[in-house]
This record gives C-alpha cells, structure tokens and sequence, in this order.
C-alpha cells in the first residue's frame, strides 16, 4: 500500500543574504520523493521605511523573493530541484470581493496553497539542500525568521 | 454495500499563547475511508499566522510538528466543492482514532486572544454496517 507524508524541514535564517546548507534523512520505506511546498514564520526585523502602499483591486505590485533553492541526493548524479521561493504579494487582485469597508488579507484571499510536483526515485538515506537568502533585500535592515520546507514523500507500507 | 458521505468537526480550543493543544477523536466503525480534510477557525487570521500542527491517522504521522496550519486552509477565494485537502484514493482509518497537536506560535503582528481551530473530515460511511 501506497501512502503519502510531509517532511518538515525547519531552517533559521539570522541575516539578510545568509546561505544555509542542511541536510535531512528519510525514512527508510520511502519509495519516491513527490512534492516540495514551503512557507515561513517568526519574521523579525527593522524594516526600511517605505511608502506605503493600499493594495487596490486593480495594482500589480512585484511578489517576493525568499531566496533559493536547491536540493539534492548525495551521490547521485544532478540536482532535483533549483527554484525560487516566492511570497506572493497580489491575492487582492481580482478577487472580486474587496470593498471598501473589506479590504483583502493574505489569509482570507491567498490563493490555493499546491506543492511543487516532482517524482523521484529515492533509494536513499537522506537529501541534501543549499538555500540562499533574499527575503529582507530592499525591505530591512536585518531580519530574522524561520523558514519551513515540506517535502512530501511516497511510502510503501506493507 | 451503501456508501455515502458525512463531514465530521473536531473542534481544538486554544486558551494558552505559545502552547501545545492535543485532541483526538474516535471515528464511528461504519467510517470506511477518510477522504479528505481541512482547517478552519473563528479567528482565521491567528490561524493563519500562529498555527502549525502535527496529524496523526491511525498512528500515522500524516504531518510532522511544525507544518504550517495555513497550507491547509481554503477560503472565499476557493470554490465550496473544492476546499478539502483531499487524500489520493481515500486513507483507511484502521483504528479510527484522529490526533492532532495544534501548536501556537509567538507573532509580534498577531497578538494573542483565544480562538478556536477546526478540523474538518469528509468521510466515507458505509451505509448498512
């Protein structure tokens, strides 16, 4: 029997620009790794004082990047995923409920949260990742939060 | 055999900043498979930025601690039909127990006031069990 499970990878990243390498182990029944979503917590910082900007139904504004991404499996040839994480900054566009005594928040209109598809073998004991930091670029001075990577894997349950 | 679908709640209060609150339920023995789930909550905004949880099926780690609530939340934006997470070809309860371990987590721009997280669970019943 087939199943599916989140692995939680938690990185602390404490300066803008930071470079995190980490390793994570897998359990021993997984069969395939399936899907990568992330997200991230504990976000502290001063930030730079910018112009403040209401979101309206019609302005698109840059989404944000997080940093980068890549992972791998030790010992096997080429890497299985590189990518930027982004924090998606227009959920008010378009939503076609926002009036003006309601204004859209990101946890009433951020759209559908879908992991990355990926489909590999992994007859192996752990992966390894290198992610590089962006999120306070232009915005802080210094920040620190937590960053969350959820990495869904396929077991074979006997 | 009859087969038909039923939603079941299982509401967690969250009294305590910063702590773990532990729930589980035992599902009916006519439940034949678990079909899909989500979260809600009366204060979506703490939910979304304070929550993150551990579920466990049939002492089966589903979600390890410290997966954000907020992936599994679906809102206005989502159509009804569309908001449960859904598990691909339906997981078997086995011994029908639910647990989830909701954590709250400190957030300097969502102070904490008591809330409360939902999970909801569509199931599969077996009708003439």
């Amino acid at each position: 029997m087939i199943r599916e499970e989140a692995i939680v990878i938690l990185l602390p990243v404490s300066r803008i620009g930071e470079k995190v390498y980490f390793q994570k182990s897998l359990p021993g029944d997984t069969r395939r790794i399936i899907g990568l979503e992330y997200g991230v917590t504990a976000v502290s910082g001063d930030a730079i004082a910018l112009p403040v900007v209401t979101p309206s139904p019609f302005q698109v504004i840059a989404d944000k990047i997080i940093g980068r991404l890549t992972l791998q499996i030790p010992g096997r040839e080429g890497i299985f995923f590189r990518g930027d994480l982004m924090e998606e900054r227009n959920f008010h566009v378009n939503d076609g409920l926002t009036d003006i005594t309601w204004t859209a928040q990101v946890w009433s209109h951020g759209g559908n949260k879908e992991e990355i598809e990926l489909s590999v073998d992994s007859n192996t004991d752990f992966i390894e990742g290198f992610f590089s930091d962006s999120y306070g670029k232009d915005e802080f001075e210094s920040l620190t939060y937590q960053l969350h990577l959820y990495l869904w894997i396929e077991k074979c349950i006997t | 055999m009859l087969k038909r679908r039923q939603r079941r709640v299982l509401d967690i209060a969250v009294t305590t900043a910063g702590a773990v609150h532990s729930k589980s339920v035992e599902l009916d023995k006519t439940v034949a498979k678990i079909l899909g789930y989500n979260f809600t909550s009366d204060k979506l905004d703490l939910l979304y930025n304070r929550g993150t949880q551990r579920l466990e099926i049939n002492r089966e780690e589903i979600y390890a601690d410290n997966y954000e609530t907020k992936h599994l939340i679906s809102l206005a934006t989502v159509a009804p039909n569309l908001r449960y997470f859904r598990i691909k070809g339906g997981l078997e309860p086995g011994n029908h127990i639910v647990k989830v371990e909701y954590k709250d987590n400190e957030h300097s721009q969502y102070p904490f006031i008591p809330y409360r997280v939902t999970l909801n669970l569509d199931l599969e019943i077996n009708e003439n069990i």
